[in-house]
């Protein structure tokens, strides 16, 4: 799945700052109130679809029995909050996320560096990398459990691939639209190879990064699903294919619910985190 | 020699040429071993000729390129509906907007057993898992396509009293089809990608996922060799042929500079 990218305005002379014009009291609330209409406007469709199920579920309209009511999918949910097991699975799920993680996208940064560096290093092995990354990731997973067996390492591995593909394309992107100009004034200023990287290049292909960095943990996170469908005995995606094994609807629902809730405090969170270093090149998130 | 051989093949071509033998050295040093593992290049592609005069590779595209192929209809068809209601009404977008934007958030994996459950462990269930997978980029791209249009173009028509289907063929559809497009390619290697995950994960059906997963219990594991490589290699094709067409129908698009 390669990144939807936004696509980026080069502005090479953006002002580094975008001064934070904060709005004055009187304009202040009709603000408030519009944001508070624009809520409410949202939460009405869910709110009556919420209520649709609910009634469906009650009334039996749709399949028998394999539609539960929310309010049981809530039950469900606070009954595995309360007797752990929801912490067990989601701090595997996370620690595998992290650790995959941390290595994919730290592996994606490193081959993007490099291979903006070195025109060698980019002519051996970007071939290879664009054919390489029209893979989909899932489909690794034969070779995974082969090289690593069923344990832990194929789950790492599988996130650590996800994570490299996003990270490292996108880094290469932003590294390779640094403006030559800014390249030159780094040579007339005699920066050294590590300098013009810490001070020229990475400064300017830091949002690009972060939009990769922001994409790898959401495909991180997408795949540490699957890969625990396959093969685990812990795990947010273990859990629901075990509850789909058995026809347990609710916890199926359940799962859902927390898959899409952290896929979203992903998105949102990276977002925020990383607004200080996206926001000065304009780069439409 | 070797430095001549060295400057006549290209450089990209090298680590893959290295892979490749370093991974035929390994499989023969590990097979006095009793290493079950790394099968040698030449039983890779003697199962590759296997699976093609069996006819089970070509039956596995086939099943998997028609799973793509159904599933990204309805998902696009969706898509579009979805996106030209929100992105020319504004209610509707208020409406709707947040619950799609948070829907899109929940990872196609995590629907997958939801899928299981309501369309029965079967191809209905791959093909709504790929209608899912398009649907999100193309609804998007297209409700943002036809926001982008300029007020100007709009204001143009209104002017020349356009009847309202006159808006959407003359400027509202044209203006928009760039970003349209690239929601459809996005749909296109999505509906790719969820195929395979979903051949993968419902294993229901021949199909190239289910091909790869066969050879890790039954058959092989240089089956699953092929069959990845199968994989990427229409991954890579698609993307180049869309790329292409892109091109061509997209042509106007680089005349204004």
């Amino acid at each position: 799945m390669q990144a939807v990218k936004p696509r980026i305005e080069a502005v090479a002379a953006a002002a580094p700052h975008r001064s934070g014009v904060a709005a004055r009291p009187a304009a202040a609330w009709p603000r408030v109130r519009g944001q508070a209409a624009a809520v409410a406007m949202g939460a009405l469709l869910p709110l009556a679809l919420l209520v649709l199920w609910q009634l469906a579920a009650r009334h039996q309209w749709v399949g028998s029995g394999t539609l539960v009511a929310p309010r049981q999918v809530y039950d469900t949910l606070a009954e595995f909050y309360a007797d752990g097991t929801l912490g067990q699975d989601f701090r595997a799920s996370l620690r595998r996320v992290l650790v995959g993680y941390a290595a994919g996208a730290a592996l994606g940064l490193l081959f993007a560096i490099a291979a903006g560096a070195s025109r060698r290093v980019a002519a051996a092995f970007l071939p290879s990398f664009h054919v390489l990354r029209q893979v989909p990731v899932i489909a690794w997973l034969p070779l995974a459990i082969f090289l690593a067996g069923f344990g832990e390492g194929f789950k790492i591995a599988m996130v650590a691939i996800a994570a490299f593909f996003p990270a490292a394309l996108n880094a290469l992107d932003g590294i390779r639209g640094v403006p030559p100009a800014l390249l030159e004034l780094g040579r007339s200023l005699c920066f050294s190879r590590l300098q013009a990287l810490r001070r020229v290049v990475l400064p300017y292909a830091l949002p690009d990064i972060a939009t990769g960095l922001r994409l790898s943990l959401s495909r991180s996170w997408m795949i540490v699903v699957a890969a625990e469908m396959i093969a685990s005995t812990v795990g947010v995606g273990y859990r629901m294919n075990w509850a789909r094994q058995l026809f347990q609807v609710d916890i199926v629902f359940a799962g859902v619910l927390i898959t899409g809730a952290v896929g979203l405090a992903i998105d949102i969170g990276l977002r925020l985190a990383f607004r200080p270093v996206t926001a000065w090149r304009g780069v439409r998130q | 020699m070797i430095a001549a051989l060295y400057k006549k093949v290209p450089a990209g071509l090298w680590p893959p040429l290295l892979v490749l033998l370093a991974w035929e050295i390994g499989a023969h040093l590990a097979a006095g071993r009793g290493s079950a593992f790394v099968v040698p290049l030449e039983k890779v592609a003697a199962a590759a000729a296997d699976l093609l005069v069996q006819g089970v590779l070509q039956v596995d595209l086939g099943w998997t390129l028609w799973r793509v192929a159904s599933g990204f209809a309805l998902g696009a068809c969706a898509g579009l509906a979805f996106g030209a209601l929100t992105g020319a009404s504004g209610l509707a977008e208020r409406l709707a907007g947040p619950l799609f934007h948070a829907l899109r958030q929940i990872p196609f994996t995590g629907l997958v057993p939801l899928c299981a459950l309501f369309l029965g462990v079967g191809s209905s269930a791959q093909i709504g898992l790929v209608t899912i997978a398009v649907f999100y980029p193309v609804a998007l791209n297209t409700a943002e396509g036809l926001r982008a249009v300029p007020g100007s173009y709009r204001e143009l028509g209104r002017s020349l009293n356009f009847s309202r289907f006159q808006q959407w063929r003359r400027i509202m559809l044209p203006g928009a089809l760039p970003q349209i497009f690239t929601g459809l390619k996005h749909g296109l290697a999505f509906a790719w990608i969820a195929a395979v995950a979903a051949e993968l994960l419902i294993t229901a059906g021949p199909g190239l996922g289910a091909l790869i997963e066969s050879g890790t219990t039954i058959r092989g594991f240089e089956v699953s060799v092929v069959g990845i490589a199968v994989i990427g290699a229409c991954g890579y094709g698609m993307s180049l042929a869309v790329a292409g067409l892109e091109a061509r129908l997209l042509r106007w698009r680089g005349m204004k500079g």
